[in-house]
C-alpha cells in the first residue's frame, strides 16, 4: 500500500469523547507504507513478541520479557510504552515501544527489535516517526550493550538519523561478563531532516 | 586457590575529612536533607532530584566541620549490575573550596567500598566545576548525550562519566597525602573561598 495512516487522523481533534473511541488499540493497522504495516500490540500478543525477543542476541541487547506471560504483564505498562508490531506483507517481522519517559526532559529510550535488523530501516524509520508524530519528544536514545548482534542494531540506527554519543565501557553485565554500551540519540529536528533527505512520506 | 587473585582490601577514607563529614540519612537529619534539596531545586545544574533509595548505599548529608551546618549532599542511584550513578550537591552559598574535592572522594571510594562495580557520573555541560573536578584527578567524559536534559530554560547536553574500582584507587593513590587520613594539606581545586 502506498499510504501513510495514523488512525488518529480518521477521528477530530478535539472532539466528542464518543468520536475519540475509534483511537482505541486495535488490531488495525496504524501505520502502512510500502508493504510495512504497524499496529498497536496488545496483551494477547504476547507470544508473538516473546517469539520475535528469541531471534538473535535481542533478549539480551534490549532487556525484553523472558517470556510470554512476562511480556503480557509488561505490555503497555511502564516498561513497554506504546508497544507495537511490524508486519511485513502480513509476516511479523519486529516490534517497537519505548520506556523510561521523561516529561521533563522530554525523552525516553528506544526499544526496538527486529527479526533481522540489516532489514528493518524502513520499518524503524516509520516507528521513530510515529512515535515523534505521537508523543512530544524532543530526544529518543537508546543503550546498546557492545555484543554479537550489537553491530546490526548500531547500523540500523545510523541508517535512519541517530548519532553516536560515546561508548560507556564494560557498562552492562551480561552473562556475569561486562561490556561496553553504546549510547545513541536522535533529537526531533534531526528525524525531520533524515525523511526530508530519504522518505519524504514521513516528514512529520 | 592457584590463580585467584587476592581481594584488595577497602579504600577505606572513611566518612570524615579535614572539613567536612558525611552523615547517612536519618530521622534525626531528615530536616536538614530537605534545607538543603530545596536549594538544589533551584540550582540550575541539578533541579529536583529524589533522594535515592539505593542498595548501595545511603544518601548522605555533607556537614562542614568548622560550622556544624549543612553544605549539600551526596547520593547514588543504583542501576543493574552494581552500578552506583553519584549525585553531588554543593549549596555555593555554604560551601568553601576543598569540600567537594573531599566529599567526592570521601564517598566514592565509600560506594566501591560498599560493593559498586562501576560509579557513574551525570553532569549538565555548564556544570564546569564537577566536570574540572574530574578533569583534574583523570576522570574523562565517556558519552555525551545531546540536549537530553531540559534546565535553565534550555535543552542542555548531559555528559556521562563512569570509571571502576581499579582506575578509582589509582586515583586515590596519587592524592592519598591529601586526603583524609593522609599526612599532607587537604587538597583544594578550583575556585571560591577556602575551607577550614
Amino acid at each position: 500500500m502506498e499510504q501513510l495512516g495514523d488512525a488518529a487522523h480518521a477521528v477530530q481533534a478535539p472532539g466528542p469523547a464518543r468520536e475519540l473511541i475509534a483511537a482505541q488499540p486495535s488490531r488495525e493497522p496504524v501505520l502502512e507504507l510500502d508493504g510495512y504495516a504497524w499496529r498497536r500490540a496488545l496483551p494477547e500478543d504476547a507470544a508473538t513478541l516473546d517469539q520475535l525477543a528469541a531471534h538473535g542476541s535481542n533478549r539480551v541487547l534490549f532487556n525484553l520479557p523472558s517470556s510470554a506471560d512476562e511480556f503480557t504483564a509488561r505490555v503497555g505498562g511502564a516498561g513497554l510504552r506504546l508497544p507495537m508490531l511490524c508486519a511485513y506483507e502480513g509476516e511479523f517481522i519486529g516490534a517497537g515501544a519505548f520506556a523510561a519517559r521523561s516529561n521533563r526532559d522530554l525523552n525516553a529510550i528506544l526499544v526496538s527489535f527486529f527479526v533481522e535488523p540489516s532489514t528493518a530501516t524502513q520499518a524503524l524509520a516509520m516507528y521513530v516517526r510515529h512515535l515523534f508524530w505521537s508523543w512530544p519528544f524532543h530526544r529518543l536514545y537508546a543503550q546498546l550493550p557492545l555484543v554479537d548482534g550489537g553491530a546490526g542494531y548500531l547500523a540500523l540506527l545510523t541508517a535512519i538519523g541517530f548519532v553516536e554519543e560515546g561508548v560507556v565501557p564494560e557498562h552492562a553485565l551480561i552473562a556475569g561478563r561486562p561490556c561496553d554500551v553504546a549510547v545513541l540519540g536522535i533529537l526531533r529536528r534531526e528525524v525531520e531532516a533524515w525523511c526530508q533527505a530519504n522518505e519524504s512520506r514521513l516528514a512529520l | 586457590m592457584p590463580g585467584e587473585r587476592e581481594q584488595a582490601g577497602p579504600i577505606g577514607l572513611g566518612l570524615s575529612g579535614s572539613w567536612i563529614v558525611l552523615e547517612p540519612l536519618t530521622p534525626a537529619n531528615e530536616a536538614e536533607f530537605a534545607e538543603i534539596q530545596r536549594s538544589m531545586e533551584l540550582s540550575p545544574a541539578m533541579g529536583p532530584i529524589p533522594l535515592g533509595s539505593s542498595e548501595i548505599a545511603p544518601p548522605m548529608l555533607v556537614r562542614a566541620l568548622h560550622t556544624g551546618r549543612p553544605v549539600g549532599l551526596v547520593q547514588n542511584q543504583a542501576l543493574p549490575g552494581k552500578v552506583a550513578v553519584f549525585v553531588i550537591f554543593l549549596d555555593p552559598k555554604r560551601s568553601r573550596r576543598g569540600y567537594g574535592l573531599e566529599a567526592v572522594f570521601m564517598y566514592i571510594s565509600h560506594l566501591f567500598d560498599s560493593g559498586a562495580r562501576l560509579v557513574g557520573g551525570e553532569s549538565v555541560d555548564f556544570n564546569v566545576v564537577l566536570q574540572q573536578i574530574l578533569h583534574k584527578v583523570g576522570i574523562e567524559p565517556r558519552a555525551r548525550m545531546r540536549e537530553h536534559v531540559y534546565r535553565a530554560g534550555a535543552f542542555r547536553d548531559l555528559v556521562i562519566f563512569s570509571f571502576g574500582e581499579t582506575q578509582w584507587r589509582g586515583i586515590v593513590a596519587r592524592y592519598r597525602r591529601s586526603l583524609p587520613g593522609g599526612s599532607g594539606r587537604p587538597a583544594v581545586f578550583g575556585g571560591g573561598r577556602a575551607g577550614g
